[in-house]
């Protein structure tokens, strides 16, 4: 009797558990790779994950690399368009990048190096599982096609700042990370791979108005591609791409193949708020101010962007002031230089800009100033950050009809570019006395009689032009690398030393370099020291 | 043995000196050491006959012959004892528990075994012991109590913890030993007061922890709380109230010194300084002392008040505390309030019930140790000139010479951040003696704890001087948002335990078997959210800037209201299951050999099904050699037993659940119609698709030794314990970044620990006087024997700006040990620079390294081995003593041959005084020109090679801690009797009072960096010191 009641004690005990089930335990919040991919939706989802990291920019980040790391200190303040901006001991890196002093501790392009990374890693895990999913054929080129333009923007970003950097093409494995089988990839090779991304993206995704905005298009990809090709013209050209090439890419993309884009009538309409996605615009980064902090990586959809490089006294830290150089490249009937470079004493929303300490150029960045209503120190704005415009793809046509001696139709393009900022009214609230208004400039419309007919005073116009034009739009220190202005400039200007510079740049003699044509030498930036310590990847030269 | 026992003990008979009318009588009271009384005590005149027994209340009446006899008392469980009574006397007989006769009993798993049976290595921590710290964290009580057993507290803030180590680091994880409380097998132990342990032992080697199988891997700690008594009631109280302060501060320059670091930092022109800078630099003032300005003196009271008591079937312990410190950096706290009750009720002869719950209601203010922003941190950083607020405006201030927070805002804002942790445990067990000897237990547990954490950030102002002198607001410092976030973390587990002991002696054979099931299942779910600013501006507190802290409980209260009504649906949900089935055989024959066997299988759902199970099994020997019959018996050697033992356990703690598998989480949002976020989902790290148990066997030899009539008890204990499959979570694996995740979590290497352990323990009483002392001291080699396919890992690589990782991890080395350039003194000159050829790019006065592999650069592969946070030993050492009605303790903890990575040099003993305040040190030991030192380099802002990661930031990490001494007076119990208390005890008690060490930095017990990695061992970052505790405290039992 009492052996029986323990008999069944145990016999209930055991075979409640007995069931294997019991051990299986699979995530409710989380969802396995290989159930992700059975659904477009999931994959979809997963897709939507490679374009989160376009807005970081604050300080945390999921990896441990952590700095204020925006593109804009390589290509707006490592130039002779701005100055670092604030007071000299705040963000003292960014000075160190100018000058060529900074080392691989640098915080200032951890997150320009991570962040693109972690945009790789993702895309190449939707890249894997697209080969075996089993949804409509259509889609999944199509979320393909997106992964690939993302991971080749990515790719561009790096490989424009860094240099050769590793390079993948599938997620990395946990293999790979104990034997330590890394290495840095040539430039070409990285470009390889951004060139035939970019080309499959053009081909398969859809133009612009199908998606949501935002998402890539072929007009992105394009525009993108037309832009790699002319960094390849300029600096590591072993792939040999032709000015033929480029223009024929910008000439199909003028005529429409890739979308229907135009210029803004007003050039300072373009950095207003209400002139996010409009139809000048390619390719922007979306930023919503949804309340959530930039310390909450993931769900933060901000920017911190505006904050960054805003006044003092509007809400803003004051980074990346343009200078005196860049502002006296325009002409004075130019509006564009009061809508980039807006003076101590002028207006913005009505209020005026001041001098402070943390001002000492006399000029603030007028295209990342933003309305009272929208300043916002913790959260970042919902400013986006405009990433390629047309009046690029009009400009590069021009640089690419200049070379392939098609001298009239790169007069052509800067003209209607010159055209249209002759239209162009004062930024918002340069009237105190209309804070809301877009004042009429009442300038006399720019002369293109100005603009040479030929020859290197051409070319010269046209690059001209294009620090005008996109003045403060990260973009200067690569036009000036590709076309070998670099070292002149900032020496000349900054009085950093030539052979500091070169000791810092890829060149066709001071690198393994064989079989590769470098046209300019190419200054890189220091890959982040824990990196190269630990991973058997080489330091850029003179860090 | 019996001895030892008795002497630990408080022994007394109160003769109490008043005639009694009658003539040849004497009479008295029977009692129990804890006041009961006794009922059915035999009082017997000795060599005769005649006698009686103790009645219901415990007394009797006996008449003698004659003025005076001896009177034998004899209750059965309690030593027998004799008296010399006096016609006319009134007796007080408090009866000693006889352990020996009841078996005296190791609580060992899953049941008990005599101590004379016991083969594995458990230590005992006399639980008096950890009552005497003013702390509720029952860790740092038995620091430096157990041979072993290593201790480290990680920080001094209120609500933090400690890292324990029991035999060395055994694992890459957690390395935190498992917690058994009344047979719950928990890793938090927080909801007990230190009051209510009846016992606690440690089990170290695998022979002892093996039936804890995959639980056991890093030592286990037993823990049995103080149950109801069979009859009457008791009550205890216990208080304390203090104060604590900081034990060390570190000399920092002062205002007018930091103004003259900062120019020479900058070139030594006062017109290269930008001009909103020079001001300051040229008009110091006396600034301010940030050290002073957040530390304070914190109070600390504790009080717990516990009732036990039985009727008639019904044993009952109802018990509460309340804990209470401020820490030592301002406006940090911590609070506790605990209660349990537990009760036991006898159904019939055979069948028990037992059931009861432990309640606890933890709140601290969460220390922010951010090497950017913590308090502590910013206070040893910011420039001294620099005050708190501006004078004139009453806003927060800040210079601007260097780019930190203001100390003190950031410790204002402290307030505003608080956790709480609401734990409820309930329990409910039957055991049923089915027929003698066996019996079936079945023991169900819920463990369910809720972390909130209240984070506000509110809105303020810091403002600068312009050039001109007028007061701007600050941008980087200044903020109109408030957000308020919300994180919840809940843990739900749920234990059952079934199993059947059965225990048997015929003749000199004795077995004691034991079969059982257990299951476990834990689920953590995580929640947060963020309070838009327009709901908070509901609240009624719109202007924090000018915020009330009075007001701040109330706030709390207005923003639970919002956030409860909140969707809390989780974020994410961690779950795992594991199952297990054991057994164990003790067998012994007469008391002279004895045999253990364990074998535990586990089965654990982080592992793939092929992985899945694990079987743990082990072996272990006794022998008593004073039971032989050769065994010459003495007065100077009086026992012998020699143990040995083997064992495998095995290990999952270390790794979450789902790491097999690869998992895509979302929260990755981007805003496409540039509206608001779409979610996406992303992969955070690689699969570990082939990861399996970690195991580790231990061997242990051990002696123990009874010297002196037992009054000297002597273990040595010998262990090699390998460690094979080490666990690392993917968090802790070090991978590159541009891989874009975090690697697989691996099972990435083997490792061994071998110790030696020795414990000494006397105890003598001459008259009055009683006193024990001893000690214990461990020594540890730690290798590395195996790292699967790498060569190498790297670590703590916290600070990118010392380009190097900290710590390296390598075969045939120490676990996590460090490595850096070597120091070669400073360059005193060009020609030395030229001649040393490594460092071109090197001014006089910067540090000249050692270009270790000879290749003509100073590279990551010059880094060599500096030192190892492991020490050589740890050591502890007591003495308590008591004469008549006072008592004293003093214990003694530390350390030694241990390093600690100070990282926080990097700051505080930089380069330049324009990112931070420099130590006074650093400043007098500069280079300012050729021959003027060797020490420290120049002080420059100009890009230099001085701050890379290099024996500069090593230092000796050994220390000895008086951790804690005590002086205590037990009231007459004639005047406490008075008041119908039964004893009282006041003390007085220090913690931290006095400490040795060489080490530079707040405090010498460095624990484990940022979240626990075990890579960063030894590493500090700054890190929050431990208090020096001052306290009064009462004991008072009625």
């Amino acid at each position: 009797m009492k052996y029986r009641f323990l008999v069944i004690c145990f016999l209930l005990t055991f075979s409640f558990y007995s069931c294997k089930d019991f051990l299986e335990v699979e995530p409710t919040t989380e969802v396995t790779e290989l159930d992700f991919f059975e659904t477009v939706e999931g994959a979809q989802q997963a897709v939507n994950a490679i374009y989160d990291p376009l807005n970081w920019g604050g300080v945390v980040s999921p990896l441990g690399l952590g700095g204020h790391s925006y593109e804009f200190i390589i290509g707006d303040i490592c130039t002779d368009d701005s100055e670092k901006g604030s007071i000299d001991a705040d963000q003292i890196g960014i000075s160190n990048l100018k000058n060529f002093t900074a080392d691989g501790g640098t915080s200032n392009v951890f997150l320009l190096w991570e962040k693109h990374y972690i945009m790789i890693f993702r895309a190449n895990l939707v890249l894997r599982n697209l080969t075996t999913a089993t949804f409509d054929e259509q889609r999944k080129l199509q979320l393909e096609a997106e992964a690939r333009f993302l991971r080749a923007y990515a790719y561009f970003n790096l490989v424009k700042i860094f240099g050769g950097v590793p390079l993948f093409d599938e997620p990395v494995s946990g293999d790979q990370i104990v034997e330590k089988d890394f290495s840095n990839a040539p430039i070409y090779s990285i470009y390889q791979q951004i060139d035939s991304d970019l080309s499959f993206a053009r081909d398969n995704l859809p133009q612009r108005g199908v998606n949501e905005i935002g998402r890539a298009n072929s007009g992105a990809a394009a525009a993108l591609l037309a832009r790699s090709y002319l960094y390849q013209l300029g600096t590591d050209n072993t792939n040999g791409h032709t000015w033929q090439e480029l223009l024929d890419l910008t000439n199909e993309f003028i005529s429409g193949a890739y979308g229907s884009y135009a210029l803004a009538s007003n050039y300072a309409m373009l950095f207003d708020t209400e002139g996010e996605n409009n139809e000048e615009s390619i390719f922007e980064i979306q930023s919503v101010d949804t309340g959530v902090g930039n310390f909450q990586l993931g769900p933060f959809v901000g920017s911190v962007w505006t904050v960054f490089q805003s006044p003092q006294d509007q809400g803003g830290w004051g980074f990346n002031t343009p200078n005196q150089d860049l502002v006296d490249t325009y002409e004075s009937n130019d509006p564009r230089r009061h809508n980039t470079a807006i003076a101590i004493g002028e207006h913005a929303y009505g209020l005026p800009l001041e001098s402070g300490p943390r001002n000492q150029t006399g000029y603030y960045h007028r295209k990342a100033i933003l309305h009272p209503d929208e300043w916002n120190t913790e959260k970042g704005s919902g400013y986006n950050v405009r990433k390629i415009r047309y009046a690029d793809i009009l400009l590069m046509n021009a640089e690419a009809a200049y070379h392939t001696g098609n001298t009239a139709q790169a007069v052509q393009r800067v003209s209607e570019i010159r055209d249209r900022a002759s239209q162009s009214t004062f930024p918002r609230g340069f009237d105190p006395m209309d804070p809301n208004g877009f004042t009429p400039t009442g300038f006399a419309p720019l002369d293109n009689s100005v603009i040479p007919t030929g020859g290197q005073n051409l070319l010269d116009f046209i690059l001209d032009e294009r620090r005008r034009e996109f003045g403060m739009e990260q973009l200067r220190f690569w036009d000036i690398v590709r076309t070998g202005r670099h070292l002149d400039l900032m020496s000349s200007k900054y009085s950093i030393s030539a052979s500091l510079i070169e000791m810092h740049s890829i060149t066709t003699t001071n690198r393994q370099t064989e079989d590769q044509v470098i046209v300019n030498p190419i200054p890189v930036f220091p890959i982040p020291s824990l990196e190269v310590a630990d991973w058997g990847i080489n330091q850029n030269p003179g860090y | 043995m019996k001895n030892i026992i008795k002497t630990a003990f408080v022994f007394w008979v109160y003769l109490l000196a008043h005639q009694t009318d009658a003539q040849n009588t004497v009479s008295g009271v029977i009692k129990d050491t804890e006041g009961n009384p006794l009922v059915g005590a035999t009082i017997q005149i000795e060599g005769t006959t005649s006698g009686t027994t103790s009645d219901i209340e415990g007394e009797f009446l006996l008449p003698i012959n004659g003025k005076s006899t001896v009177l034998v008392i004899n209750y059965i469980g309690f030593i027998t004892q004799r008296i010399q009574a006096n016609a006319g006397l009134v007796l007080e007989v408090l009866m000693e528990e006889d352990i020996e006769a009841l078996e005296e009993v190791v609580v060992v798993g899953y049941g008990t075994v005599r101590k004379s049976d016991l083969t594995g290595s458990v230590g005992s921590i006399d639980t008096k012991e950890v009552k005497k710290l003013a702390t509720v964290d029952i860790n740092r009580a038995i620091q430096g109590k157990v041979a072993g057993v290593q201790v480290t507290t990680n920080s001094g803030a209120p609500g933090s913890g400690t890292a324990i180590r029991v035999r060395g680091i055994g694992s890459f994880g957690n390395s935190n030993p498992l917690y058994v409380v009344d047979g719950f097998l928990t890793g938090d132990i927080s909801n007990i007061s230190p009051n209510d342990i009846e016992t606690m032992e440690v089990l170290k080697d695998a022979s002892a922890t093996a039936i804890y199988g995959s639980r056991g891997a890093n030592g286990v700690i037993i823990i049995s709380t103080k149950k109801g008594l069979k009859k009457g009631i008791e009550v205890d109280l216990n208080t304390y109230t203090g104060f604590q302060s900081a034990w060390n501060t570190i000399e920092m320059l002062d205002a007018p010194t930091y103004a003259l670091a900062y120019l020479e930092s900058r070139g030594g022109r006062i017109s290269d300084i930008d001009p909103s800078l020079r001001y300051w630099v040229q008009n110091s003032g006396t600034g301010t002392d940030w050290q002073n300005e957040v530390l304070q003196d914190a109070p600390i009271s504790m009080v717990d008040v516990s009732i036990r008591g039985g009727y008639k079937k019904l044993r009952y312990k109802v018990g509460g505390s309340f804990f209470s410190q401020d820490g030592i950096v301002i406006n940090t706290y911590g609070k506790r309030y605990q209660g349990s009750v537990d009760l036991d009720y006898q159904v019939t002869d055979r069948v028990s019930i037992a059931a009861g719950v432990k309640y606890s209601v933890n709140q601290w203010t969460p220390y922010d140790n951010g090497l950017y922003s913590s308090v502590l941190g910013t206070a040893l950083r910011k420039d001294p000139i620099t005050t708190a607020t501006d004078p004139v405006s009453g806003d927060w201030f800040r210079t601007n010479l260097t780019d930190l927070p203001n100390p003190a805002r950031r410790a204002y804002e402290q307030q505003f951040r608080f956790q709480e942790s609401v734990r409820i445990q309930p329990s409910i067990s039957v055991s049923y003696e089915i027929i003698d000897g066996l019996t079936f237990n079945s023991n169900a547990n819920w463990d369910d704890r809720v972390i909130d954490g209240y984070f506000l950030n509110p809105s303020n102002v810091t403002v600068e001087r312009d050039e001109d002198g007028s007061i701007v607001r600050n941008p980087n410092e200044s903020t109109n948002n408030i957000f308020y976030n919300r994180t919840q973390n809940e843990l739900e587990v749920f234990q059952l335990t079934n199993t059947l002991n059965y225990t048997k002696k015929f003749g000199k054979h004795s077995i004691n078997a034991l079969v059982g099931l257990e299951s476990f299942e834990r689920t953590n779910i995580n929640r947060s959210f963020a309070i838009t600013p327009d709901t908070l501006y509901s609240v009624r507190y719109r202007d924090l800037d000018t915020f009330d802290p009075n007001l701040l409980d109330d706030f709390h209260e207005d923003v639970r209201e919002i956030a409860d009504r909140e969707d809390l649906n989780p974020d994410r949900e961690r779950a795992f299951n594991l199952l297990s089935y054991f057994a164990r055989a003790v067998y012994s024959y007469d008391d002279r050999y004895l045999l253990t066997a364990t074998v535990r299988r586990d089965g654990s759902s982080k592992f793939s099904p092929g992985e899945r199970w694990g079987t743990f099994p082990s072996f272990s020997a006794g022998w008593n050699v004073d039971q032989e019959g050769f065994f010459p018996k003495n007065k100077v050697l009086s026992g012998v037993k020699l143990r040995a033992g083997w064992g495998q356990v095995g290990n999952s703690e270390p790794i979450a659940p789902y790491q097999f598998l690869s998992i895509l989480a979302g929260g990755w949002a981007y805003p496409f119609d540039n509206e608001s976020g779409t979610d996406g989902f992303a992969a955070r790290f690689l699969p570990a698709t082939t990861i399996r148990w970690e195991t580790s066997e231990t061997s242990n030899f051990a002696a123990d030794l009874f010297l002196l009539d037992d009054r000297l008890t002597l273990t040595a204990e010998y262990y090699v314990k390998t460690t094979r499959d080490l666990l690392v979570n993917s968090n802790f694996v070090p991978s590159p970044v541009f891989a874009g995740a975090n690697a697989p979590t691996t099972n990435a290497a083997s490792m061994q620990n071998d110790g030696v352990e020795l414990t000494l323990d006397f105890s003598q009483q001459v008259k009055d006087l009683s006193f024990s002392v001893g000690g214990n001291i461990s020594f540890i080699d730690n290798e590395v024997t195996s790292l699967g396919a790498g060569e190498r890992l790297e670590g703590a690589g916290y600070e990118p700006k010392i380009i190097l990782p900290i710590t390296r991890t390598e075969v045939g080395g120490e676990f996590a040990s460090f490595y850096g350039l070597q120091t070669l003194g400073i360059f005193q000159t060009q020609e030395e620079i030229d001649a040393h050829g490594s460092q071109p790019r090197a001014s006089p006065g910067d540090v000249k390294y050692l270009d270790a592999d000879d290749d003509g650069a100073i590279t990551s592969e010059d880094a060599v081995f500096l030192g190892s946070p492991i020490p050589d030993f740890t050591y502890g050492f007591y003495l308590n003593a008591s004469y008549k009605s006072i008592d004293l303790s003093a214990a003694f903890t530390g350390t030694h041959g241990n390093e600690i990575a100070n990282i926080f040099t990097y700051y505080n003993a930089g380069a330049s005084a324009t990112i931070n305040n420099l130590t006074q040190e650093r400043w007098d030991n500069r280079w300012t020109g050729p021959g003027s030192t060797n020490t420290d380099p120049r002080v420059t802002d100009q890009p230099t090679t001085n701050d890379i990661f290099s024996d500069r930031y090593i230092e000796d990490g050994s220390f000895m801690r008086l951790r804690n001494v005590q002086i205590g007076y037990t009231l007459p119990s004639k005047l406490v009797s008075k008041l119908k208390i039964k004893s009282a005890r006041i003390y007085v008690s220090a913690d931290n009072l006095l400490t040795i060490t060489n080490y530079s930095g707040f405090d010498p017990e460095v624990g484990l960096a940022f979240n626990g990695d075990p890579f960063g061992n030894g590493v500090d970052l700054g890190n929050y010191p431990q208090a020096r505790t001052i306290i009064i405290g009462t004991n008072i039992k009625f």
